[in-house]
């Protein structure tokens, strides 16, 4: 019916992006625009049909009568495909912008127009990302969004972000060189780009050693994009830098884009179980080493950035089990998690917006001045750790099913020490800041947030508290399409 | 030099770029040699890709209204010899992704040389103890 | 076994100001950590390269524990940190992607 609005969730925040870029400085202009733009982003992918999108395309003949130059089968065509899944990853990740471009414009007195053109700009690279079925176009919009992401963090980072960015910018230059030289790889083997042609040509090829270079350059570009284990420090340095609003943001990102690439991965070179044991065991060090060092964190935003990375470990376990039951339930996870996460970086928004610190020395006592935020962050502790009855018990129980199916129940008994884990570490950060009386000392001066919540907050707040409670009682809409994109990635698309 | 040679040698000095890069990267202390050290990446996987396309004896992939109205039967030629056009449009992107996670890197450099007067990576980084 | 919280407090004194009761749990996570990954590697490989490998792990635990020190030494916010693990990784990929395992 109306596929012409596919690309337009890539096209429009694009024009947004150049658009507020200009207008910086206006301060009306851009606050108008910015919620306008949000407005449109949050609904395009809504009212969206299923289907796919042609750039450049022509009809698939042999011949073109009038110019007799005779065509090949080969569909030369950039094409984008949108279904269940991806409606649903790009709604999620227009959701979390819209709450990160609210909260700039309603909190600082003067807008950037730079800063919310920066916000679009790796909109449109993440949606991309997902949706696009051509391996080139993928890399350049990972790249567009490092690069966004980094002047997203370099915005707000003061000395921290710098380095932050720097290092992400480095090995970012590094992964997607790997990704690149991957995809020349394959492109001087098979001599096209599309990814539905390509799991055609490599059918049957998956013993040729330039096949499996290319397969381990581009696995470590995934890592790289998914921040599991070499690259977690840099992933979990990006989100302490960046104000908790971004973080959450960008773990969204992280998660949507980590999906994304397995999935391209996984419909590639899904019959080579070196490469899929590879994105297992790496998940399960970042699981682990993740949830290890969040308990040893001595300040909340970092200890939610550990947990962040860690909890994208636990989606590359299911993934990189292989199996339609650990595919669909990582898929799961994915959405689930970054919906919880958000939710845990916000109330730390709160906070740090208040405060000005979310160091745990300096915070305590919190509950008496904001008893509400005390009870959506322990929601938000019990769903992240996998109580029932929210969305991630319904897929980490999944998982660990998963992992079991599959032949490792070792992997089972990890995922539950690191829930755990990752339980303990976010209730001692809960209890450090709002139950623990505050010691500071009167040179430091004490810190205080009340002043109520501010509206943008609060309802964000309550609509994610509903989202999780919504899928964790309904899971079945959600997990039945996660199952059927696993069924198509393994038996063919 | 013959066509192939000519191939040969570019990968392998392609390969050198992507290891010195590597090298820069991991090793030098100066956060400028870094920078140079992604950049001289992207150039290896850059000419990675215009080898590719590269062809021994080949012609330029341009096919204009006049040659074809001269001979007509000329296109199962042309497609024989003309050299892979495709690899030059990605290496075209990629630049220009490499120019501008150049100019980040760079705005980067400048900040945090202005807080810590150096660029060496052990000063900048001091506070994260190893 | 008196000082045993005087050890453990000079121990994780490095760590910075984290407190004794996070240390502990991180911990005994990582020990259990380290033996269900050698399982999960080894299950059905070879007996006696298990056992070998169990020995090394307890002679590992009495005289290297506590762990947790070294783990979060390894995973600063330094570049040098990032880029050593990166270049090991790289390679470790590459080497089972063509094979070598």
């Amino acid at each position: 019916m109306n596929s012409e609005l596919i690309p337009l969730m890539v096209i429009f925040p694009l024009i947004s992006a150049i658009l507020l870029n200009l207008m910086h400085g206006k301060d009306k202009v851009v606050r108008a625009y910015g919620i306008l733009a949000m407005l449109v982003v949050l609904v395009v992918p809504i009212f969206a049909s299923y289907g796919n999108h042609l750039f450049g395309a022509h009809p698939v003949v042999d011949t073109l009568p009038q110019l007799k130059i005779s065509l090949s089968e080969v569909n030369l065509a950039i094409e984008y495909n949108f279904a269940f899944l991806q409606k649903a990853l790009v709604f999620l990740l227009a959701a979390i912008a819209t709450f990160a471009v609210l909260s700039h414009i309603s909190n600082e007195k003067k807008v950037s127009g730079v800063y919310l053109s920066m916000i679009m700009l790796s909109i449109a690279a993440v949606s991309a990302v997902v949706m696009a079925n051509d391996i080139f176009n993928m890399f350049v919009f990972l790249e567009i969004m490092t690069i966004a992401q980094a002047a997203i963090v370099i915005a707000v980072g003061g000395v921290s972000g710098y380095k932050a960015a720097f290092k992400y910018l480095v090995f970012g230059g590094v992964a997607g060189a790997s990704i690149l030289l991957g995809i020349a790889l394959l492109l001087g083997t098979f001599g096209v780009l599309n990814i539905s042609d390509l799991h055609n040509s490599l059918s049957g090829n998956m013993t040729n050693p330039i096949v499996l270079t290319a397969v381990g350059l581009i696995v470590i570009g995934w890592l790289f994009e998914s921040g599991l284990f070499p690259f977690h420090t840099i992933k979990s340095n990006m989100y302490s830098a960046a104000k908790p609003d971004i973080a959450a943001l960008l773990q969204t990102q992280t998660k949507i884009v980590l999906v994304a690439l397995a999935i391209v991965l996984l419909r590639l070179f899904g019959g080579y179980s070196n490469m899929t044991a590879v994105m297992l065991g790496l998940s399960v060090g970042t699981l682990i080493i993740g949830s290890v060092m969040a308990l040893l964190q001595t300040d909340f935003r970092r200890l939610l950035a550990f947990t962040a990375v860690s909890q994208a470990g636990l989606v590359g376990i299911g993934i990189g089990l292989g199996t339609r039951l650990g595919i669909a339930a990582g898929i799961f996870h994915a959405i689930n998690d970054a919906i919880a996460m958000s939710l845990l970086f916000i109330t730390v928004y709160f906070i740090y917006e208040r405060a000005k610190t979310t160091e745990f020395k300096r915070l305590g006592g919190l509950l008496v001045q904001a008893p509400k935020l005390a009870f959506i962050q322990i929601i938000g502790i019990l769903i992240v750790s996998g109580v029932p009855p929210f969305n991630a018990y319904q897929s980490e129980f999944r998982i660990i099913d998963a992992t079991i199916q599959a032949g490792h129940p070792e992997l089972g008994v990890l995922v539950i020490l690191g829930t755990i884990l990752t339980f303990v570490a976010l209730m001692k950060g809960f209890y450090l800041t709002f139950l623990k009386e505050n010691t500071t000392k009167i040179a430091l001066g004490k810190v205080h947030i009340y002043n109520g919540l501010p509206t943008v907050t609060y309802v964000t707040l309550i609509i994610l508290v509903i989202a999780c409670v919504g899928i964790g009682l309904f899971p079945m809409p959600f997990y039945d399409r996660a199952y059927s994109v696993a069924l198509k990635i393994l038996v063919g698309w | 030099m013959n066509g192939s040679e000519v191939q040969f040698w570019s990968f392998v000095t392609a390969a050198l770029l992507m290891i010195i890069g590597i090298y820069a990267i991991i090793f030098m202390d100066n956060i400028i040699k870094k920078i140079i050290g992604v950049m001289l990446i992207g150039d290896g996987v850059n000419l990675v890709l215009i080898t590719e396309g590269f062809k021994p004896g080949g012609i330029v992939p341009i096919i204009s209204e006049k040659l074809y109205n001269q001979s007509p039967g000329i296109f199962q030629e042309f497609a024989d010899q003309a050299s892979y056009s495709l690899p030059f449009a990605l290496v075209l992107t990629n630049i220009v992704i490499g120019a501008s996670t150049l100019a980040v890197l760079l705005g980067i450099t400048i900040k945090l040389y202005q807080h810590y007067n150096s660029l060496s990576v052990h000063e900048i980084f001091k506070e994260e103890k190893i | 076994m008196d000082n045993l919280y005087d050890y453990l407090h000079e121990k994780f004194k490095a760590l910075g100001g984290t407190q004794i009761g996070s240390g502990l749990s991180a911990e005994f996570i990582l020990l259990a950590f380290f033996p269900l990954v050698l399982i999960a590697l080894l299950r059905g490989v070879n007996d006696t390269i298990a056992i070998v490998l169990a020995l090394l792990f307890i002679v590992a635990v009495v005289f290297s524990a506590p762990f947790v020190v070294k783990v979060s030494k390894e995973n600063t916010d330094h570049y040098n940190i990032a880029a050593f693990y990166v270049a090991i990784v790289m390679g470790i990929v590459m080497f089972i992607m063509l094979g070598g395992i």
